[in-house]
């Protein structure tokens, strides 16, 4: 008897939390229409102080899907962005994804946004013709967060709904890295050196840049001849030696930083003590902060770490948390503003929905192009602290706000062109930043 | 006097409660068999109504077919192999290393027909080599399941190169996509299974052994012909859905098929299967299953639910079904679902 009372609260319970999640639903996205121009009180402070700022407002509402192919601080702050700052801006509506686990997820994803009657989609997964392609029968716009290294097939001039690729200018990422290791690597390289290339195995062109870069500053530094090819390297899917006539112990660690294998795999290397360098092609520093702690705890010693980043509140506490031996838990990181990678995606994408491809997405010779932006090298606690607050999603205080966004809009500058753009965001680094945020 | 008193017993024995009424309604024969259509109904209705009739169209209901129809596939093949008591989740890197397989051929050859024949055979030898090491060496399929799970995606790794993934042309993968391929394919493996599972002696073998397996070895069944028989079946579905699975994303990749083990299973049971078998298994489940996700996933997109919502809401009605699902006549003897 009391096992059925049990089983019937239960399904009272069940049954209205299902009724009110619905409803609750529902509404929040009934409300969006009516409650547009309504902020939270963090963000009516921001427009407040924004009112000698540029911004559009187009007549027709204009919706697109966001195919994330992460769950990550970066994936949280660019949803807050977009959702809370962007859309009310512009008049845009963001459709965002759950994390796409691969691409039949990212073309259900579209197949669905197309039904819900979306104008374009952002691809931060897939990046592949067919997904252009199927934009492009239902009269899509399409951008990839990416490079045509590692998405040849979007290449094809007759994807004219393609409005082109974005993302890190992956050499300078890379020279980087290079350049730290070549400023803090001991003269003699007896600390051992651990490298997590992440997903270079299977292509990711920034991981493959990133551990190309390290191996070959590596070499350099210690004039090291390595037995095997930096390709081979690379393209590990297992740990592998990277056996060289000096006899420095460097380590290659393939594999997803997402799955669960990664962590106990990297533990098991920090804790052998053969590594006082831990450099990582991808965003890992906080994975592997407790391991790092502990074995300096255990053997005494100081492992340097060096990762990429995106700024927010986990960066900070990393860089402001000391490990044992009194430095921060992170040593080095790239980080890349969240906002600006996204605005120069909404940008090209708005232009394209607005009929300015050919005039601001090609490239000389009539190809998709390829838009680059720059990451900030991090090194110190200090230099942190000075971009305390940049794209900060509670304050709303984005880098990239309506006066960065409209300095790429053809909306605004009706004569830009590719060129133009690119330009642009060359010109943001961390000195310019610096001036734009004070 | 004494009759009066018993006519009014009577009389008070038949006055049921709501709650007596639905236990009597849910404890009856049909009502597991028609829940999860009811429930996929009443969803689409809901849905359809929320979206003013767009989630009617033709094109929405055949998308969401089309997004069902590779974990149907596979959930319609894996019920045999359920429904003898057998569990197995490498089906996804079974269908992973198939269509690896696939694609390499047609890499060679250029020829979509062997690249078809291929991944089949490939997915049904994977499965047939499951099903001998667990009745050759007396091992579970679970535990067979999980250590080859990793032998197969290393292999597809392997196979795949550095690139993680190799492509075929779009275009072709589209050409089948558009040319009703897919759909007769599926149908045609779909109506087999159906005929097989429901009207043959081989599929009632397997219900019974799922039931109970002591029972039906001293009626003279085999269980090891049947598990051969169920892990062939299985083998052919997942093989079919390797091709769809090529034809979605043009592509094989070291991700596809990841967990489609899981997904297969929660089909099943959304679907009012049990994954442990017995007298009531059936082919179906796994497709009603798939379809009810499917519409959840375009529906609730379609209403305007942000995507947090949506996995909130779809955990709420999964759980909900479930439990209702999980309802069962206590005097039968069939195996405890859930």
């Amino acid at each position: 008897m009391e096992v059925k009372k049990l089983k019937k609260f239960f399904a009272v319970l069940l049954s209205t939390s299902l009724l009110t999640v619905s409803l609750a639903g529902c509404s929040s996205s009934s409300n969006e229409k009516s409650t547009e121009g309504q902020e939270s009180n963090n963000v009516t402070e921001v427009a407040e102080t924004e009112t000698q700022e540029q911004s559009i407002s187009s007549d027709k509402t204009y919706v697109i899907g966001i195919a994330e192919a992460q769950s990550n601080d970066e994936v949280t702050i660019r949803r807050n962005y977009l959702e809370n700052y962007v859309a009310k801006k512009y008049n845009v509506k963001f459709i965002f994804s759950e994390q796409c686990s691969d691409d039949a997820a990212t073309k259900s994803f579209i197949e669905n946004c197309i039904d819900s009657g979306a104008d374009a989609i952002i691809d931060f997964k897939s990046g592949t013709a067919q997904m252009a392609q199927l934009c492009k029968d239902n009269g899509l716009i399409y951008t990839f967060n990416g490079n045509p290294l590692g998405s040849p097939t979007l290449m094809d001039t007759s994807l004219d709904n393609f409005a082109g690729f974005v993302g890190a200018d992956n050499v300078q990422l890379a020279e980087q890295f290079a350049k730290w290791l070549d400023e803090n690597a001991s003269e003699d390289g007896s600390e051992g050196f651990l490298v997590a290339t992440s997903l270079a195995s299977t292509g990711n062109q920034q991981h493959v840049e990133i551990t190309r870069a390290i191996l070959n500053g590596l070499r350099s530094k210690y004039g090291l001849t390595y037995e095997d090819n930096i390709q081979d390297l690379i393209a590990a899917t297992n740990n592998m030696d990277a056996k060289n006539d000096k006899g420095i112990q460097i380590t290659v660690y393939p594999g997803s930083p997402n799955k669960e294998t990664w962590l106990p795999g990297v533990s098991s290397l920090i804790q052998s003590g053969k590594y006082g360098v831990f450099m990582s092609s991808g965003q890992t520093y906080n994975q592997s902060a407790t391991v790092v702690n502990e074995v300096e705890s255990a053997l005494n010693m100081n492992i340097k770490v060096a990762s990429v980043a995106a700024l927010g509140n986990t960066l900070t506490t990393a860089f402001n948390t000391q490990d044992p031996s009194g430095n921060p838990s992170v040593d080095f990181v790239t980080v890349k503003s969240v906002s600006i990678s996204t605005a120069a995606l909404f940008a090209i994408t708005y232009n394209a929905l607005m009929g300015g491809i050919e005039q601001s997405a090609r490239g000389a010779d009539g190809m998709p192009f390829e838009f680059k932006f720059a990451m900030i090298g991090v090194t110190s606690p200090d230099q942190l602290a000075q971009m305390e607050g940049w794209d900060d999603k509670d304050t709303q205080n984005w880098i990239a706000n309506t006066n960065l966004i409209d300095s790429m809009l053809v909306t605004k500058n009706p004569d830009i062109t590719t060129d133009d753009i690119q330009n642009f965001l060359n010109s943001l680094n961390f000195v310019t930043i610096k001036t734009m945020m004070e | 006097m004494e009759d009066t008193t018993l006519i009014k017993d009577k009389n008070t024995e038949l006055k049921l409660n709501t709650r007596e009424r639905i236990a009597i309604l849910r404890s009856n024969r049909y009502f597991l068999l028609a829940f999860p259509f009811v429930s996929l109904s009443l969803i689409i209705l809901i849905l359809g109504i929320a979206t003013q009739g767009a989630f009617f169209k033709t094109s929405v209901l055949t998308g969401v077919l089309s997004q069902a129809i590779i974990i149907g596939t596979c959930a319609t093949g894996i019920s045999f192999v359920y429904s003898n008591g057998n569990l197995d989740i490498s089906i996804g890197a079974v269908l992973g290393l198939g269509a690896t397989f696939g694609v390499l051929c047609y890499t060679a050859t250029e020829s979509v027909p062997l690249m078809i024949i291929t991944s089949i055979l490939a997915s049904m030898l994977l499965m047939l080599f499951n099903c001998t090491m667990s009745v050759v060496f007396n091992i579970k399929t679970i535990t067979v399941a999980i250590v080859v799970t990793q032998i197969y995606g290393a292999l597809s790794t392997i196979f795949i190169g550095g690139a993680g993934k190799i492509d075929i042309d779009y275009k072709i993968a589209a050409a089948l996509e558009d040319g009703g391929f897919r759909y007769a394919a599926f149908f045609i493996y779909f109506i087999v299974s159906l005929v097989v599972f429901h009207f043959t002696k081989v599929g009632r073998t397997l219900r019974m052994l799922g039931g109970n397996e002591n029972c039906a070895k001293q009626t003279g069944m085999s269980n090891s012909k049947a598990t051969y028989i169920s892990f062939l079946m299985a083998g052919l579905g997942i093989g079919v859905a390797s091709i769809f699975s090529i034809i979605n994303v043009s592509a094989v990749s070291v991700e596809t098929g990841s967990g489609l083990g899981m997904d297969v299973m929660l089909a099943t049971v959304l679907g009012g299967m049990s994954i442990f078998g017995g007298s009531r298994s059936n082919s179906y489940a796994g497709l009603v299953g798939a379809l009810t996700v499917a519409a959840l996933n375009k529906g609730l997109l379609m209403v305007g639910v942000s995507s947090a919502m949506i996995q909130g809401i779809r955990g709420v009605i999964f759980l909900l079904l479930v439990y209702l699902n999980s309802e069962r006549q206590t005097l039968l003897p069939s195996r405890m679902q859930f």
